[in-house]
């Protein structure tokens, strides 16, 4: 196979949470291949979101007991990169990432255009910025996009917050969007939404992605390889119709056990064995 | 049929229109609603966001007055209640919420969470608290021994949620009243809770009003469904029926929002999607403009 686009091999990051040393993550080796979109799955605790923004070099605001290993993106190691390096990474072509909570990584007191337009910097005129905003906020599937450039994040809905951000982090024409549980504040029909618009994505700009979650009906919908990261190990990676199809750990079958009583796989209202 | 435990009558709700200078008409969160619940029966409310089930769960419980209607517990409307009265009702019909952290008290432990609940509604005596406790723990499906001494930060999201089921059976409910008991845990957390409640469901004839807005888990335990929609129920009927044959837009929309665990299910779905994407399909985004 090619060199993958964003690579982990052994990765630690041990945090110190009240005197004692939490192994967040512990020796966790990790591909996205260009254009591929790979679920990291687990369940609260498991290291998946410590080793996300591991990855994209933003690590939690606690003290680190040990980082080591490597995190590989185009070649280069993020984890050595100088802090201007990165930066120019996350403004160009590089790595973008977007979080569960999207009220709280918008500003509430700034319209929607000035907050898209501070990743826009790199662009000559206001004009240029406007029509490049328009753009990205259509790609996120929000259709009218001169109305929503003048609103403020609290006049959106949920799903309209995660797009715009969604739209923010595609400003710098990233190579792969980092989704830390992206729909899980939110409602089934608007989770839906936001997942066709990152599978859209995906298929037509090729944009490789990595989601973090802990649902394996949103991994069935979008990924195309799956890692299961349970004590801060990866137990199980799988193309993710062989991961469903044939779990090879007791962790990952019990996982599934539980996302089938809650997703059960026949028609809703068929009768079931309850 | 017999006289349902719990009924709401034309239930409205409204929220401002009280400004100084006019200001916008009110807003009816709540809109018309009728609804029984019988005895030992589950009874789904689905909806999103904004669609007025949890200030109907309020309404239900008693913890909010409706604008106009009636809720009626076993025929008797509850204006006309005593402070006797209200008592029955408190410790017939029960709350579970959807945040169990701060439905439940942080400064006291498990033990006295339940003991307090059991010594107000005098369930136990000093003899018996010590066993009442152990049987309610039990009950939940935890160690007696390992959790009575604990505080809520000391427990997981799923066990402070058994906890707060266990507080609420602790009066012997004949109905629980749960807000999106389930949407703010993990996945295998989840399946825990909902196996729990069908079992407590089953051994105590347990009425139970559960609020959700996920289909998976209405499916999986309630036998009548409402839908809501911008206040007002928009379809109503058994889950079978309901879920299998729904006639309204925006339940099929909610139908079609589902996530499956199943990846050769979900890309034949997204195959039919992206199929019918050209024809103008029903789907949720075509709901987007309506008004919230």
């Amino acid at each position: 196979m090619d060199t993958p686009l964003l690579s982990a091999r052994d990765v630690k990051v041990h945090l110190r949470v009240h005197g004692r040393v939490v192994k967040a993550v512990d020796g966790v080796d990790l591909d996205v291949q260009a254009g591929q979109c790979v679920g990291l799955v687990g369940e609260s605790g498991s290291g998946k979101s410590t080793l996300g923004r591991a990855m994209a070099r933003l690590l939690p605001n606690v003290a680190i007991a040990e980082l080591s290993g490597e995190v590989r993106f185009c070649g280069e190691d993020v984890l050595a990169m100088t802090a201007d390096r990165i930066r120019a990474l996350r403004r160009h072509r590089g790595l973008s990432m977007v979080f569960q909570d999207p009220l709280s990584y918008l500003n509430p007191t700034l319209r929607i255009d000035r907050q898209i337009a501070e990743a826009l910097r790199h662009l000559p005129s206001a004009q240029a910025v406007r029509k490049r905003s328009a753009e990205l906020l259509r790609q996120v599937g929000l259709d009218d996009p001169a109305r929503i450039l003048r609103l403020y994040p609290h006049e959106l809905s949920g799903g309209m917050r995660q797009r715009v951000l969604i739209a923010m982090a595609l400003a710098p024409d990233p190579q792969i969007l980092i989704a830390d549980e992206p729909t899980t504040a939110l409602d089934a029909t608007v989770q839906y939404q936001v997942i066709q618009t990152l599978r859209r994505l995906n298929q037509e700009r090729n944009l490789a992605m990595l989601i973090i979650t802990h649902d394996l009906g949103m991994v069935a919908e979008l990924c195309d390889r799956v890692y299961v990261m349970h004590g801060g190990k990866i137990v199980e990676a799988a193309d993710v119709f062989a991961l469903f199809d044939a779990p090879q750990n007791a962790y990952t079958a019990s996982l599934l056990a539980a996302a089938r009583r809650l997703h059960q796989t026949k028609a809703l209202g068929e009768p079931s064995s309850r | 049929m017999s006289v349902p435990i719990l009924s709401a009558r034309a239930i409205v709700k409204s929220f401002g229109g009280r400004r100084w200078f006019g200001g916008a008409a009110p807003k009816r969160a709540v809109d018309a609603v009728d609804l029984d619940v019988h005895e030992g029966e589950t009874l789904a409310i689905v909806g999103e966001s904004g669609s007025g089930k949890s200030t109907l769960a309020r309404i239900l419980l008693g913890l909010a007055r409706p604008t106009a209607g009636t809720v009626e517990y076993q025929g008797q409307r509850v204006e006309s209640f005593t402070s006797a009265d209200w008592a029955t009702f408190r410790k017939a019909v029960q709350p579970v919420f959807q945040d169990p952290a701060s439905s439940l008290n942080p400064r006291m432990r498990v033990e006295s969470t339940l003991s307090h609940v059991l010594r107000r509604h005098k369930l136990a005596t000093r003899d018996t608290l010590d066993a009442e406790i152990g049987s309610l723990l039990a009950s939940v499906g935890l160690d007696a021994a390992q959790f009575r001494d604990r505080y809520p930060h000391q427990l997981s999201g799923g066990q402070q949620q058994r906890i707060a089921i266990a507080r609420a059976m602790a009066v012997r409910p004949r109905l629980i009243i749960a807000d999106e008991p389930l949407s703010s845990l993990d996945m295998s957390v989840q399946a825990q809770i909902l196996d729990l409640l069908v079992s407590l469901k089953a051994t105590r004839n347990l009425g139970l009003v559960l609020i959700s807005h996920d289909l998976n888990v209405v499916d999986a335990i309630s036998d009548r469904v409402i839908v809501m929609y911008l206040g007002r129920i928009v379809e109503a009927g058994p889950t079978r029926q309901v879920l299998g044959n729904p006639s309204n837009d925006y339940t099929r929309s909610l139908l079609a929002a589902k996530l499956v665990a199943d990846p050769h299910i979900a890309r034949a779905r997204r195959r039919a999607v992206d199929d019918a994407r050209a024809s103008g399909p029903i789907s949720p985004s075509n709901l987007q403009g309506a008004p919230q």
